[in-house]
């Protein structure tokens, strides 16, 4: 007889916040026209605030915190991929599929992402975004 | 049958190279049964194949990446105090719309941030490992 020793190892996923890693969030996002001085996507947890990113929305442009990263982005669905390398520390912004701003991160944390309105200094009234296809990837 | 074996492999490097001079090649080569269903057979391993040639994908901001399973269970609303979800959300049609007023409240009694309607996706990371140990018996045959 032949006696075969084997083991097994499954990995379950069941957990909150990152800490470490390549982490993507993806999404399609729309804003309506008026909706403006708001945060419609962040990485949250930082080391020197509370936030690593956010991309807002200022009268029609995409910000990167208050850098324009693209225009013309109200009424109409637009893709969104944000990569953070976590220990890097280095985001990536993809718009529609391109590249459009790199950052530093801000420092070790714990991290997740969260998308809707967050008012900001000047602020409408009424804010609104709508979300669909929201992915998280690993790499 | 070896000659059959090596024709496909260098069908089949010939057909990775050149897939669409392949297509025409095939459909003016009819002269032999043997040699229709070599191409074909080729062709159809050929055609599967270039799906996960990097040549062949398009640049992504996803690619290398692997998606998470996420479900409602996922998504945390945060949302001004004193409403209820649905004045602030909806989920409909695959569409997460979420809205707020500017003299909306806090999403928590006490805070002193800004309105907000927002979602926030808990992931995985925590792994759990399980081991299972076994001892599988098989026969020598003699």
């Amino acid at each position: 007889m032949i006696y075969i020793y084997m083991t097994h190892s499954i990995c379950v996923q069941q957990g909150y916040d990152y800490t470490s890693g390549v982490w993507q969030f993806e999404g399609y996002a729309y804003v309506p026209s008026g909706t403006t001085g708001v945060s419609i996507m962040q990485i949250f947890g930082g080391a020197s605030a509370a936030t690593t990113m956010m991309l807002r929305v200022y009268n029609g442009a995409l910000s990167y915190y208050r850098t324009p990263i693209a225009q013309n982005i109200y009424d109409r669905w637009f893709r969104v991929n944000v990569i953070h390398d976590a220990g890097a520390p280095k985001v990536k912004v993809y718009i529609d599929g391109s590249l459009v701003h790199e950052a530093d991160g801000n420092g070790a944390s714990s991290h997740y992402f969260k998308f809707g309105v967050y008012a900001q200094d000047g602020a409408s009234d009424y804010m609104e975004s709508r979300w669909r296809g929201i992915k998280v990837l690993r790499k | 049958m070896f000659f059959y074996l090596y024709s496909s492999l260098v069908l089949h490097s010939f057909i990775a190279q050149n897939p669409y001079l392949t297509l025409f090649l095939c459909s003016s080569t009819h002269s032999t049964k043997m040699a229709s269903s070599t191409i074909l057979s080729a062709l159809i391993i050929s055609l599967s194949l270039m799906e996960f040639m990097p040549h062949h994908a398009i640049a992504d901001p996803a690619d290398g990446f692997t998606s998470l399973s996420l479900d409602r269970s996922n998504f945390v609303i945060h949302k001004p105090y004193d409403v209820s979800e649905s004045e602030r959300y909806s989920f409909q049609n695959g569409i997460h719309k979420l809205w707020v007023y500017s003299a909306d409240k806090p999403f928590m009694s006490g805070s002193n941030t800004s309105p907000r309607t927002e979602v926030r996706v808990r992931v995985s990371t925590i792994c759990i490992i399980y081991i299972r140990d076994s001892i599988q018996k098989f026969a020598t045959i003699k």
